[in-house]
């Protein structure tokens, strides 16, 4: 823990070469890597043997109401596990079970996000805006403001 | 602070957890390696995959330090293999001995550094030893106060900004 706590305090005391502040920054803390942390968590943590858990099955569903980004993390590390053990243990008819569980809660809390959109709003979520406005954002039409 | 080569440690330790968690794909489950290969698969590889997450970031960015954020995951590799290596060197293993003055001077270092940096005056954190040694907030009610201060300050100064904002469109 005390090595933790050196790693922890060298962290926040070396960000923009030692004269920042780490909490003007918050999208570099756990805006952004709290569902990814705790998969890594969830997976470490997990009994041998075992894939899948009640926790990886709560982390992807709050990666599912948390960002995009949160979703892209979470389902990377996840299937990226799934991929290696799988493949370790020759069962590839396993591996395409053991991805298509991991997709389970995201498809769930992707669901329940749409529907309590539509129950609140009225409206369907407009998620096929999306791409429209990533490519906006990638030709730099629309101004980014913030540093991070 | 210089972070020119602070990428290295990161690439070297996803690289090492990388290719012995391959070699244990490689051999199944019937290889000569020893046990431990599997724990490598269930602790290191999580950590060694989230590293690499948070290492994107700075590899997408013209700043350099934001290297820092993939600290904290190395670290979830880095710590344990430093334990691992103080119990090897107290086997008498003169090799180990060796390698342990790595990690030791790192948490040396890091650790003079940041504790001479937060709770220098002036230091942009203002932690409880900054507020009771320079302002005189050393109770707890006192320090709730200044919170709540510094909370209302940044609301006006925040509502201001929006304001000044609106009227120069």
């Amino acid at each position: 823990m005390w090595l933790g706590l050196i790693v922890l305090t060298f962290w926040l005391s070396g960000w923009a070469y030692g004269e920042g502040n780490v909490n003007v920054t918050p999208s570099v803390l756990a805006v952004r890597y709290l569902p990814a942390m705790l998969m890594t968590v969830a997976l470490s943590t997990e009994a041998k043997g075992n894939r899948h858990s009640i926790l990886t099955f709560l982390v992807s569903f709050l990666a599912a109401f948390w960002s995009a980004e949160a979703v892209a993390a979470v389902l990377a590390l996840h299937c990226g596990f799934l991929t290696l053990v799988n493949l370790r243990d020759r069962s590839f008819r396993r591996l395409a079970v053991d991805l298509a569980l991991a997709c389970v809660p995201i498809v769930i809390g992707l669901t329940a996000l749409s529907l309590s959109i539509l129950l609140a709003v009225g409206q369907v979520a407009g998620i096929c805006n999306l791409p429209g406005l990533l490519r906006q954002l990638q030709s730099g039409s629309t101004v980014l403001v913030g540093t991070f | 602070m210089d972070y020119s080569g602070a990428g290295f440690p990161f690439q070297l330790t996803i690289v090492v957890v990388v290719g012995v968690c391959c070699l244990t794909v490689i051999g199944g489950r019937s290889s000569e390696l020893p046990h431990w290969t599997d724990y490598w698969l269930r602790r290191a590889l999580p950590a060694a995959m989230l590293t690499v997450l948070a290492s994107a970031y700075f590899a997408g960015r013209s700043v350099d330090f934001v290297i820092l954020i993939a600290l904290l995951p190395f670290s979830l590799l880095f710590i344990p293999a430093s334990l691992w290596l103080a119990n090897v060197a107290t086997s008498r293993d003169g090799i180990a001995g060796s390698l342990l003055a790595i990690p030791l001077i790192a948490f040396l270092w890091m650790s003079s550094f940041s504790l001479l940096y937060l709770f220098r005056v002036g230091s942009p954190y203002s932690l409880v030893v900054q507020e009771c040694r320079d302002h005189g907030r050393c109770m707890p009610a006192a320090l709730g106060q200044g919170i709540s201060d510094k909370v209302a300050r940044s609301t006006r100064v925040g509502a201001r900004n929006r304001y000044l904002r609106d009227d120069s469109i």
